[in-house]
């Protein structure tokens, strides 16, 4: 496949060129597949949703005017694409959540960074998508897209509260399973020894 | 470790690792961008051009059937009648004095060069004059007709009458309705006369409503039902509002996705669509098939439509405005959020145009033929709804009318 410049592949995809679409969708494949993955709740579900979203930004590539990042401006759809999907799998899971109130103190589980560096990629996803749907979507929005309690609660129509209660919910969910794993990676290497 | 080093660690392992580009994802991405709806389907230019056609073919018919139906050229109306006084038993020349207005015939003009000896005489080519006998006709028969019954009458001349008058304009039949009309009465016979033939024009109305839409797509067929004012700012200028419930029938393709695993559900409008046919019919080498089948579903929405109206003649007026509808509820089926901005949906608030040409069928009863035009997709980037457009015929029934004389 050329190599085509950012230029040529944002001119051949107003053209509907499928060459270029096809390199547009090459070039951004792992990145988009990284966002959809967090958000969804299995890999099926993430290629799907990226589809949809580039889908999305080929019908509607004629309204990017080159104002700011291209890959930004994308990487917004894909995002949205996302959100809408937490919509759907969350209106059926728990979007009649209640107000939850705050621990006082953040929990302390203790994990090694040495077993999150050492963790099988595909694992560290599939323990962010085993997370319920909202509070995985909280935990997206605060570490990856850098939104604040008071952004997310306006983009999931939630309380600033019940953000934190999910964000909190989402760590300490993630650090339990993490922590499980370090234990069987530990007593693995201990017999293999 | 504190949470921001957690959140770190996290981050750094999603930039450090990349996932392998499979090549059916793209197939399938393909596959969909081959067979998505095209926006411009066939069904929608030509539905312009064909409301246009249809109100020019209304406003036609409209027009000829007012020129049908028009009261002759009103100058020097008069009602024509000879008038005898009870007391002489004779007519006299004043009473005999009645001009009428009508186009002259060949025929009446043999007529006249008949009777010359009769003091018939006319005075330009539309009006006769009769200067002595109540004799008075446009055609030649009821002329003779009446020239014959006033011969009798003088061999009688035993109570006073109204010479019959020929012809068929309103001015001839609001005066056949009085019998007897005496010398005294016939200033009061002429203002009554008036004010019978005079057209008054409403300067508000309050109508009760009720129409009936159709549209090319299975989306917006269905009724309407309200009332509607409408008050005169000037001559021929109006403002009017309807206030209405409006029911829409919809019908929603909806499509699942099988193969891959994913269970959600598409819906997207069978008008919206195209390639209907060779989407249900996916050949199996493909990455997924796609299931479809239709849905359908009503909405009702609360209509608000203001409207700049004007008054062509007095029985055809023409109007546009703005047409604001609410949904009441939302009744669409569930429909995939996935989709959302790939297909086409119904607007819970949707926003239009409505163009108007109205008929007055009688005082209080109008028609009128409305097209109406959605305008969510200009103002919505993502043009993700369906056009709610339709024709509209509409009647309107007058329960307050405040009428005002034109002179």
């Amino acid at each position: 496949m050329p190599a085509y410049s950012e230029e040529q592949i944002l001119a051949g995809c107003r053209d509907k060129k499928r060459a270029y679409q096809e390199q547009l969708y090459c070039n951004y494949y792992s990145l988009f597949l990284k966002i959809c993955a967090r958000y969804a709740r299995n890999m099926l579900d993430a290629e799907q949703l990226l589809n949809d979203g580039f889908l999305k930004i080929f019908n509607s590539i004629d309204q990017y005017k080159n104002a700011g990042s291209f890959e930004g401006w994308m990487k917004k759809i894909i995002v949205n694409t996302c959100l809408d999907y937490l919509r759907l799998v969350g209106q059926k899971e728990e979007m009649s959540m209640s107000e939850k109130s705050v621990p006082a103190e953040e929990s302390n589980v203790s994990v090694s960074n040495y077993c999150i560096e050492n963790m099988e990629f595909k694992e560290m996803v599939r323990l962010i998508q085993s997370i319920s749907p909202v509070s995985r979507t909280v935990f997206n929005l605060y570490v990856f897209e850098g939104y604040n309690h008071k952004e997310i609660s306006e983009q999931l129509n939630i309380s600033i509260g019940t953000s934190q209660w999910h964000l909190h919910y989402a760590r300490t969910f993630l650090q339990e399973k993490i922590k499980k794993s370090e234990h069987k990676i530990k007593s693995y290497e201990t017999r293999r020894i | 470790m504190r949470p921001e080093e957690f959140d770190e660690l996290i981050r750094a392992k999603f930039d450090q690792n990349e996932f392998d580009f499979n090549p059916d994802n793209w197939k399938k991405l393909q596959f969909r961008l081959d067979f998505q709806p095209s926006r411009r389907s066939v069904a929608i230019w030509w539905f312009p051009l064909l409301g246009m056609a249809a109100v020019l073919a209304a406003v036609s018919v409209g027009f000829a059937t007012y020129l049908k139906n028009a009261v002759p050229a009103r100058r020097n109306v008069a009602p024509i009648t000879a008038v005898r006084r009870k007391s002489t038993n004779e007519t006299t020349n004043k009473a005999a004095m009645h001009i009428l207005t009508a186009k002259q015939s060949e025929e009446s003009l043999k007529v006249i060069a008949e009777h010359k000896g009769n003091n018939v005489n006319a005075v330009n080519d539309s009006i006769i004059v009769v200067e002595k006998d109540g004799f008075i006709g446009i055609n030649r028969d009821n002329a003779l007709k009446n020239f014959e019954l006033q011969k009798k009458n003088e061999k009688t001349r035993d109570k006073p009458e109204v010479i019959d008058l020929a012809g068929n304009s309103e001015m001839v039949k609001a005066q056949r309705r009085k019998k007897i009309i005496t010398d005294e009465g016939r200033d009061k016979e002429i203002a009554e006369y008036r004010s019978q033939t005079n057209l008054k024009k409403s300067t508000s109305t309050i109508d009760i409503l009720g129409g009936v839409n159709c549209a090319s797509r299975n989306c917006a067929s269905g009724f309407t039902i309200g009332t509607s004012g409408k008050i005169m700012i000037s001559k021929r200028v109006f403002l009017e509002g309807d206030l209405a419930f409006a029911g829409s029938s919809n019908t929603q393709q909806t499509a699942s996705l099988s193969e891959n695993g994913f269970s959600g559900l598409f819906t997207t409008s069978v008008a919206a669509r195209t390639t209907d046919a060779s989407a249900q019919a996916t050949p199996s080498a493909l990455p997924y098939s796609i299931k479809t089948g239709n849905q359908a579903f009503n909405m009702y929405y609360a209509q608000f439509t203001p409207k700049l109206g004007y008054n062509l003649t007095h029985r055809i007026s023409v109007g546009f405005g703005p047409d604001f509808q609410q949904a009441l509820q939302d009744n669409r089926p569930e429909a995939a959020v996935l989709a959302k901005y790939n297909y086409l949906v119904t607007p819970l608030f949707d926003f239009g145009f409505v163009g108007k040409t109205e008929f007055s069928l009688t005082s209080k009863v109008r028609a009128a033929f409305y097209y109406r035009k959605g305008f969510n997709n200009f103002i919505n980037p993502m043009d993700k709804f369906i056009d709610r457009d339709y024709f509209q015929v509409q009647m309107k029934y007058a329960v307050f009318n405040h009428l005002k004389s034109r002179q």
